[in-house]
């Protein structure tokens, strides 16, 4: 067990110093959403392991409260990220009438 | 080769397997090239990886209440993940990071078209 759980930690570690690479290079501000998501999962498999090799329960919150974090934390970014529309230059075209559903796209 | 020692070398693989879909998510998220298919990649260690580190920690931990617990959080990680990668993709699509060359379909842009808008390219 403590074999297998050093060779899980290097390779938890190996992973998130690649995902600090591209939080640090990422050339848009997306690709640092989705590096700073992975690099909190990467967290999360970390405590899990401490307690597994603990075997105590006391993390388990911890583990919890990190995935709810790391959700509400990407999507607030990802919000302030995207722009209103899909259109070319949204803001300075003006819409004389309301946009209108496209063809083949199902109501739902 | 008694219940407990099974579920043990069931954890440790479990534990192994998860932390190798963590490396191999890490791994894809430097080698491709747009955000997309960072995304695909990402989204691996975000649920199955995941997903197989819950599992070998319950089969480790072996009570109801850290079974019950590591379910729900491996449920609100089903149902969260998803939402956050959509976000981010049609984020990159707004953001014009979308190559239109590099998708097969891309319906989104002729839905557009055919609304008859300037689509984003």
């Amino acid at each position: 067990m403590t074999i297998v759980l050093g060779i899980s930690l290097a390779m938890l570690g190996a992973a998130a110093a690649l995902v600090l690479v591209r939080l640090f290079r990422g050339p848009s501000n997306l690709d640092r959403i989705v590096a700073a998501e992975i690099l909190l999962v990467i967290v999360i498999a970390g405590v899990a392991l401490e307690s597994a090799r603990q075997r105590t329960t006391t993390y388990l919150p911890l583990l919890m409260i990190l995935g709810l974090v790391g959700f509400v934390g990407g999507v607030a970014v990802t919000r302030f990220m995207s722009r209103d529309s899909d259109e070319h230059d949204a803001a300075e075209v003006d819409h004389p009438e309301p946009r209108q559903q496209p063809e083949g796209w199902e109501q739902s | 080769m008694t219940w407990s020692s099974v579920l043990d070398v069931a954890g440790a693989v479990c534990l192994l397997l998860g932390s190798f879909l963590c490396m191999a998510g890490a791994v894809g998220l430097i080698r491709f090239p747009d955000t997309l298919s960072r995304l695909h990649a990402a989204t691996k260690p975000q649920t199955l990886g995941l997903i197989l580190i819950l599992a070998g920690l319950a089969s480790t931990l072996r009570t109801w209440a850290a079974v019950t617990t590591l379910v729900l959080l491996a449920a609100t990680q089903f149902f969260t993940s998803p939402v956050s990668a959509h976000l981010v993709a049609r984020a990159a699509y707004r953001n014009r990071l979308v190559d239109p060359e590099t998708l097969e379909v891309d319906e989104l842009s002729d839905a557009l078209d055919r609304s008859g808008r300037d689509s984003t390219r």
